[in-house]
Order: C-alpha cells, then structure tokens, then sequence
C-alpha cells in the first residue's frame, strides 16, 4: 500500500476533463497547425479560441464532487487547503496551459518574425487571469457553470452597451492611477482587451491583471478550506 | 491504555437540522466497534467526523496514536469517469494490474464495492479503519472476505469502526455495538462475547437495537 498520492496525481485520475474536451483541444492544435502550414500565418487568431477553451475547461467545479465523495480519500485525516487548492487548480488548468504551449511551438515552427502571442506577457497574464476566474468561480457551483455565467454577465454588458464604455475607458498604457484602476478593472471582467494589442500593455496594467488572477486564487483556496464533506444525502 | 479515538460531547448540525447530539464515544485500540442505527440517525456523519472530512460544530476529536486512517464510504463516492486501474493505482499497483481497465462508473454496485473496499482496507496496519455499510452490495463469498478481514486487522492492532444494517455480519465481527437514534446514543453499548453462540449474539444485538428504539 502506498501512502496518500500526491494531490495532484489523485485530482488527474479523479477530475481530469473529459475526452470531448481533449478531442475539442486536438481541433484546435490541429487548426492551428493547419494555418501555420498552408498560410504561415493566422496562428494567433487560434488564441482566442483557445482562451474561450479554457474559460469551460477551467470550470471544473469542486463543491459538488466534494459532496459526492469523490475527493474523501485526498481529504482523510485533514488536508492543507492550500495544497489541495494548488493542485486542483493545477488539474483544472492543465488542458487549457498544453494547447496554449503548443500553440507557442506552432508559432514557433512557422517563424513570422513577430514575437510569439503566446510568450507577450499580456497574452500571459490574459490566459492566467480567465484560467484562475473560471476555477475560482466554478468551485461551489456545478461544472461548466462559472464559465457559462462569466458568458452571460458579458451578454448583459454588450446588451446595456456597458462593455462599449468599457472599452472606451480601457487604455493599454494607463498614465494615472485612476486610468490604470479603471483599465485593470475592465481588464478583469473582459480579459479579452488585453489581448487586442497584447504588444502596448504596460507593466501597471499587467501587474494589475498578476494581482488579480493572485488575489482570484486566494480567494478559492479559502472556499476550497471553508467547504465541508458533507455528503449530498445527509442534509 | 489509551483510546485509539474518542469523541467527546461531539455535536454536528447542517443548518436547522441536528446530525449529532452531544455524542460521547472511545473506541479502543485492536478492537471492531459496530455503529448501528436506522437511516439517518448520524451514523455517516460520525464516522466523516472521526475521518475529519466534517468539522464537528461542538465538542472535540481525539486521535490516539494511530496516525493512519482508512475511510470509505461506499460505493456511491467513488468517481464514476475513473479508470478502475488508473484508481487503483493511486493505492497499490498490485490491486491495480489484477482488475480489467474500465470506468468505476460501468461496474456493478457490489464490484465498485468490493474495488472500494480493497484499495481502503491495503493501507498498512496498525491504523483506524472506517467504514460506512461495507457489506452492501456484497455477494456472500465477498462478505465473508470482508469480514475476515476485519478480524485479520483487528488482530494486527488496527481499530475498525463500521457503521451497518446488517446484524448478522456486525455479530460475526464486532466486539462491542453503539445504537445511535436521531443522533445520540441510544442505549448502552452491547458487548459481543467471543464465547456466545453466534445466534445468541445476533439476538442480543437485535435486542439491543429494539431498546434503542423503545421498543421494549
């Protein structure tokens, strides 16, 4: 008998995203290469896709599986929720980050000469920031809902032209702190700006964004601490 | 001697709804204690707690010296979209190579099971061992080796603690029997002795769970 697997290993076995999300990923690798190949160009157009990818494959969801007992042997005797947390995260994000790498070497493989859209730290920080909201806003609700309610939220912004004033007020290169609040701010509900002109972003507005995803983190890992076992039919 | 674990003045509520009422149990070391009730009466909630997957919202836990614990909680909370091996795996790779590559989900209720079982009763002893209704499910040949098992631990010094329905099996396995109704301990423990009859057992614990539900 081993000891307790490591967390990481026991979520990859237990809660790893299923295979039509890894045949949707293959789609896009595929696309991707496809682009690179015939047009030697394009690939970056694929990063958008793989963000929306993310968005459903990050929201796994923690809560309901707790509650079946599917997380109890990872969990027995008390388990650090930090630890727990990371990897989970880790497993939820896990998908999504391989697509994303791969995307890097296609680009790579097809030497445009501009600088790769995967490795632009506004890329980065985008990518960061929805992988982490998706997670964290998943964790007590059921899997794929985070992501289906960050969808609608923006619905509703683009339906009240919230989002156009959104975008009006975004700057990529805030000079004050209030530019820079209200930039950042836009940035974490639309991640998307950041990606219209990854190359402009400065260094507040991305560490803003670092913060952010940081904080987003932080905040699941307590809700991850807070959740009990219980199991469904005990209440 | 020093209790493996003890539940003192242990309460657990969900909202409005009382699970546990000022529960007060030991459970000694190398011993099998049964926890009998009706449905829902608190007995899968004390053993969560004593597993520390639930926070008790009064009273304390103690865990003696036995740092290892094994718990499972049937069949119902093993993942359904795991591969058996890729399950078993996470606890023995010998369980693993023995059984056919298939997803928990496709197997019967009593394979899931006996799977279940397996992988939680491999840990290495001495440790406490928990578990809620591990019979169910069971075909008679599996029950057996369930309960052989049980006994192979507890004379490896591991504390079992098994919450069940099914009388004849606690009789077979169990030194001492708690009644738990609508989360308090109902009655006094009744104590199965080696030297009875197994007939005799059975009906004392029968009788034991008849007073705890006023029966008598």
């Amino acid at each position: 008998m081993k000891p307790k697997p490591s967390a990481l290993r026991f979520f990859f076995v237990v809660a790893r995203p299923g295979t039509g999300f890894a045949l949707v990923a293959l789609l896009i690798v595929a696309y991707a290469a496809y682009l690179s190949i015939v047009y030697r160009t394009g690939v970056e157009q694929v990063f958008g896709i793989a963000l929306l990818l993310q968005l459903f494959a990050a929201s796994t969801g923690y809560r309901e599986r707790l509650r079946r007992g599917h997380f109890d042997p990872i969990l027995i005797g008390g388990a650090n929720q930090w630890r727990i947390a990371a990897a989970h995260w880790a497993m939820s994000v896990g998908l999504g980050l391989a697509v994303w790498v791969l995307l890097g070497f296609i680009e790579l493989a097809a030497r445009t000469g501009k600088p790769l859209t995967s490795a632009t730290p506004a890329e980065i920080a985008a990518f960061l920031y929805v992988s982490t909201g998706a997670w964290a806003l998943t964790l007590a609700l059921p899997r794929y809902t985070g992501a289906l309610l960050w969808l609608v939220l923006l619905v509703v912004l683009q339906w009240t032209q919230q989002l156009q004033a959104m975008r009006l007020t975004f700057t990529p290169v805030p000079e004050t702190w209030g530019e820079t609040v209200r930039s950042v701010g836009s940035v974490l509900v639309f991640p998307v700006f950041l990606v219209l002109d990854p190359a402009v972003a400065n260094l507040s507005l991305l560490a803003g964004t670092f913060a952010g995803a940081c904080v987003v983190w932080a905040i699941g890992a307590v809700l991850i601490g807070r959740f009990e076992g219980a199991l469904v039919e005990d209440r | 001697m020093t209790a493996a674990a003890t539940l003192v003045n242990v309460s657990k509520r969900f909202g409005r709804l009382t699970a546990l009422d000022d529960i007060t149990l030991s459970f000694r070391p190398a011993s099998i204690v049964g926890i009998v009730g009706p449905n829902g009466a608190g007995k899968t909630t004390l053993l969560r707690i004593l597993a520390k997957l639930l926070r008790p919202s009064a009273g304390r836990v103690h865990l003696g010296d036995l740092d290892r614990i094994c718990y499972f909680g049937g069949e119902r909370t093993l993942p359904p979209s795991a591969s058996t091996r890729r399950w078993l795996s996470l606890w023995s790779a010998d369980l693993a190579r023995q059984v056919p590559a298939r997803r928990l989900g496709l197997l019967s209720r009593g394979t899931r099971q006996r799977i279940g079982l397996e992988a939680t009763l491999a840990c290495v002893d001495p440790c406490l061992v928990l578990l809620d209704e591990p019979w169910e499910g069971l075909d008679p040949d599996a029950s057996r080796w369930l309960s052989e098992l049980l006994l192979c631990k507890r004379s490896r010094g591991s504390t079992v603690v098994v919450s069940s329905h099914r009388i004849h099996d606690l009789a077979s396995t169990c030194d001492r029997c708690e009644f738990i109704v609508r989360g308090r301990v109902a009655a006094d423990s009744v104590i199965c002795d080696v030297a009875m009859s197994p007939d005799d057992r059975v009906a004392k614990l029968f009788a034991g769970f008849d007073e705890a539900r006023g029966r008598r």
